[in-house]
């Protein structure tokens, strides 16, 4: 079905940093996923215990999110200057667009989400501070904290981090649901190139 | 007659510098005891809940003039300069939060001062005094229960009293309901004094 040279191309993998970058924001905004829509419930619950939980959440959410913003800076530098392995040459100019457009959007947001969230503590009232997995403070967005009507804004880059927050979780979906697709329907080796370790399930060559 | 009238002027001199000079003399041999407080075995804490969860600080930098007898309570006296800056939890969100200007607003006022106009004997050991608490720019009576004991050259002094942080508007932008942060801020003091 598809040339020798085509199918050594796809079986290429990302550069072992990409590989390490991406894994650890996987990692990174799940949990932030996870501890983000639980703590904004539990923050007002009754029970006082809980309460504090979800106080130390909000201060490791922040941490975590401020990781993620970092490293995905960085990521997108080396993305810049590194080529990423060729899609499988069976992808239709539709696929490709949208393979594309979903890495683009994932870049959007994890620069834009966190982004978004230092913007509201920036504003918030409470003017708490961020101290990074307990070690050093991060600095509040001076504009933002200066600002004269901090509550509207807050409320304003709260919304856009909700929302950013949906669109993350969907584009999540679609691209673990792309990446099993091309592993499981396809088995054109999409997935190997992103986790070590994992042969394409390379069918064609056979 | 201008002798008589000088001699006159000369008596009522002398007796105005008697009584004059009496005044300081009186006033330093009345029996009020004044004590130096020991840093090192002295606190002053608080203590609340923030979102569920109790919280404890101490004052690390503050000093007190005091003068106090058991016996002579009229004479007694005692001023508290707290520098409210210094407040530590433990906890660097709340620690890095409290000297801005919705809370202690250190920029403006630094130092929290606490100054006596009563004492009174409630029986025994136990004491209270009346006295005005002032913190950003708000001065608020404050009564400070406490018990003294005296022991040779050395004293100790435990109290307590109940602080309403609104009374100062302490968090007032940040938290008027007191949703987040306790509305009652109890504060503990233990002094270890030397006789001075």
């Amino acid at each position: 079905m598809t040339s020798l040279p085509a199918t050594t191309a796809m079986t290429e993998r990302y550069t072992a940093v990409a590989i390490a970058l991406h894994w650890a924001t996987a990692v990174s905004i799940v949990g932030l996923v996870v501890a983000g829509v639980w703590m904004v419930n539990a923050i007002k619950s009754p029970d006082t215990a809980t309460r504090a939980a979800a106080y130390d959440t909000y201060q490791l959410h922040k941490s975590l999110g401020l990781t993620v913003l970092v490293l995905s800076i960085v990521r997108l530098i080396w993305r810049l200057i590194h080529r990423a392995p060729p899609m499988p040459a069976g992808m239709t100019p539709f696929q490709r667009k949208a393979a594309h457009g979903t890495h683009v959007l994932f870049y959007v947001l994890m620069i834009g989400m966190p982004l978004a969230g230092w913007a509201m503590v920036s504003a918030s009232k409470f003017g708490l501070p961020t101290i990074v997995f307990g070690l050093f403070e991060w600095p509040h967005i001076g504009w933002v904290e200066n600002l004269a009507d901090k509550d509207a804004a807050e409320t304003a880059f709260k919304a856009a981090h909700k929302y950013m927050g949906y669109g993350l979780a969907a584009l999540l979906a679609l691209h673990v649901g792309a990446a099993l697709k091309h592993h499981f329907v396809d088995r054109d080796g999409v997935l190997a190139r992103m986790v070590p370790g994992l042969r394409a399930r390379d069918t064609h060559q056979v | 007659m201008i002798q008589s009238h000088y001699s006159a002027a000369r008596v009522i001199a002398l007796a105005l510098i008697v009584i004059l000079s009496s005044v300081p003399l009186s006033a330093s041999s009345a029996s009020a005891t004044t004590w130096t407080v020991v840093q090192g075995e002295s606190s002053i804490g608080f203590a609340g809940t923030h979102a569920g969860r109790a919280f404890k600080g101490t004052f690390e930098r503050w000093q007190a003039d005091i003068k106090f007898d058991p016996a002579d309570l009229a004479t007694a006296k005692a001023k508290v300069t707290v520098e409210l800056g210094s407040a530590k939890t433990g906890d660097t969100t709340y620690d890095k939060t409290l000297p801005t200007i919705d809370w202690f607003n250190i920029a403006k006022t630094p130092a929290g001062v606490f100054e006596t106009s009563a004492f009174r004997s409630v029986g025994g050991n136990k004491f209270e005094a009346d006295g005005d608490l002032a913190i950003r720019g708000f001065k608020i009576p404050v009564k400070f229960a406490f018990e003294f004991t005296a022991n040779g050259d050395t004293g100790k002094l435990v109290g307590k009293t109940q602080i309403k942080r609104l009374d100062f508007a302490i968090g007032k932008g940040s938290d008027e309901p007191g949703e987040w942060v306790a509305l009652d801020i109890p504060v503990v003091v233990q002094v270890s004094l030397k006789k001075a």
